[in-house]
């Protein structure tokens, strides 16, 4: 399956190397939260070591697709180094895991409680020799 | 804590300078007047002052012992805390327990800020969590959190506004606010978006500050007019971390501050005639009614409506302005909380006043890291 890159306009979320992600097969890029194998708490970004129990042994769990949105809003004076204005959001997966991230825009129709997509997208690199980057975001369920 | 042993600790003496911006004056020369202001109206000699705690989160090394240059005070242990919005009010704490176990008899704890170092706007925060690096500001969450609550109880942004216009009404009355007039919901919806739904006059503002606190045994020989304030109750909470779901219309670190506190001194919310809370932005102040057991879940901006922590109501929230009157400078804010909450129970508190004042309550928290409420929350009562 072929990935979109850059397909999202360039500053929604943050530049983050390739340990944020993983590759979930045909579904395509994932977040890379972890699963506990002893006390089974979920934790996004993925943990070595539990923070909760401290077990090491810690199970890959992508994260992928819909989420609720928690609630949002939008930053109208923000830090210089992001364009304003921008919407950010918490959304709870079905797993459990809450995360943090951008709105696709700051102009769609966003609802607490309604489902958003995750996106996770690769970005080439600035200059030749420098590794792939990837930034995630929520869009519209219907986008 | 343990009470066994532990010797009732009394607030002696208060300083506080006005909040505002000073662009030109050092660290050590903002809190020297809060200083020498609290030592005077303690009637402690300086040579009696056997430690002294700072409260600082953005103000550099060692700004106790750069203090401490200043006001005669070098050569004493000096311990600087920091702990983000809590700063002052823990540094406050661990005195106490100094006091209190009788390790130390007299302390001076200063909290201080100079937030136009930074040069306006938003507090920094750490750039290695993951929700900073995705954008995430302190007004962006408490926007969150208003967004939510509004959403569940059916509340407008003219009932946040509301807040604001309570703040500077009581503002307008304290000589050391940094807002000094009074404010209508109309004014504070219009002005300048910062976070939906949050408009600039619901955001506190920055700026610098000091304010100073010198306590003692309580049963310690007076060398003041003034009446001796105790302190009834202290408690410090940490935040829990959560990977998960979290109500973001529940300030969990403050309800399991505030209901350790109240366990262990039989204090009950009813009883509060005064209260200096962390209004850092206008939900924040209703959340910390509900928190507080001040009134139940969802029912914040009826108290507020009410008139019942307004002055003349039976629970004052807030009589100095709070935040939003005062400006946060963030290490300051937790001792010049407690110097209005001691100066009310003394009757001084002037055009402020809260008839007949008995017992008070100062509440502050803070600290924006991914996966927490809170970083820190540190509340303390006093009585007379």
């Amino acid at each position: 399956m072929e990935k979109a890159i850059n397909a999202a306009p360039p500053d929604v979320g943050a530049l983050l190397p390739a340990s944020y992600v993983c590759d979930d097969g045909d579904a395509g890029l994932a977040l890379a939260a972890s699963r506990c194998a002893h006390c089974g708490k979920p934790v996004f970004p993925a943990a070595t070591i539990c923070p909760f129990c401290l077990s090491t042994d810690n199970h890959p769990l992508p994260l992928r697709g819909s989420a609720t949105l928690y609630s949002f809003t939008t930053v109208h004076t923000g830090p210089s180094t992001w364009e304003t204005p921008y919407s950010i959001g918490y959304a709870d997966f079905p797993n459990g895991v809450r995360v943090f991230a951008k709105l696709a825009n700051s102009t769609g129709g966003w609802r607490i409680d309604a489902p958003v997509r995750l996106a996770v997208r690769e970005v080439a690199p600035a200059k030749p020799g420098d590794a792939v980057s990837y930034r995630y975001f929520f869009e519209e369920a219907g986008a | 804590m343990s009470r066994t042993n532990f010797r009732q600790v009394a607030v002696l003496g208060t300083g506080i300078i006005p909040f505002g911006k000073y662009k030109d004056v050092s660290v050590p020369h903002l809190a020297r007047p809060a200083v020498i202001d609290a030592l005077n109206e303690a009637g402690v000699a300086r040579a009696d002052i056997d430690t002294l705690y700072c409260g600082a989160a953005i103000s550099g090394w060692m700004a106790g012992q750069r203090i401490a240059r200043e006001t005669g005070l070098t050569g004493i242990p000096i311990i600087n805390v920091e702990n983000a919005c809590s700063s002052s009010a823990t540094a406050f704490r661990e005195a106490y327990i100094a006091v209190g176990s009788g390790l130390v008899d007299y302390a001076l704890v200063v909290g201080v800020e100079k937030l136009t170092r930074l040069g306006g706007g938003m507090l920094p925060l750490d750039r290695e969590d993951i929700e900073t690096a995705n954008g995430m500001v302190m007004p962006a969450l408490y926007a969150m959190r208003a967004k939510r609550y509004l959403h569940e109880h059916g509340y407008t942004s003219r009932d946040l506004a509301a807040v604001s216009v309570k703040s500077r009404k009581h503002g307008a009355l304290t000589p050391y606010a940094q807002f000094r007039t009074e404010t209508t919901i109309d004014e504070v919806l219009a002005s300048r978006a910062i976070c939906d739904p949050l408009t600039l006059l619901q955001c506190c503002p920055t700026g610098d500050g000091a304010a100073a606190l010198v306590i003692g045994p309580a049963d310690a020989p007076s060398r003041s007019a003034l009446p001796r304030i105790n302190v009834v109750g202290s408690h410090l909470a940490s935040g829990r971390f959560e990977a998960g779901y979290r109500d973001m219309t529940v300030p969990e670190i403050t309800m399991r501050c505030v209901s350790e506190l109240y366990e262990e001194t039989g204090v009950d919310p009813k009883d509060l005639d005064v209260l200096e809370c962390h209004d850092a932005f206008t939900i924040a102040e209703l959340l910390y009614y509900e928190a507080l057991g001040l009134c139940e879940r969802g029912e914040a901006p009826r108290l507020l409506h009410e008139g019942t922590s307004s002055l003349g109501g039976r629970h004052v929230v807030n009589p100095s302005g709070g935040l939003l009157s005062k400006g946060h400078p963030v290490g300051a804010s937790g001792a010049a909380q407690i110097v209005e909450i001691v100066r009310q129970l003394q009757g001084r508190a002037e055009r402020r006043q809260v008839d007949g004042a008995k017992l008070g309550l100062t509440h502050v928290t803070g600290g924006g890291t991914a996966g927490f409420d809170h970083g820190a929350c540190c509340i303390h009562l006093f009585g007379r």
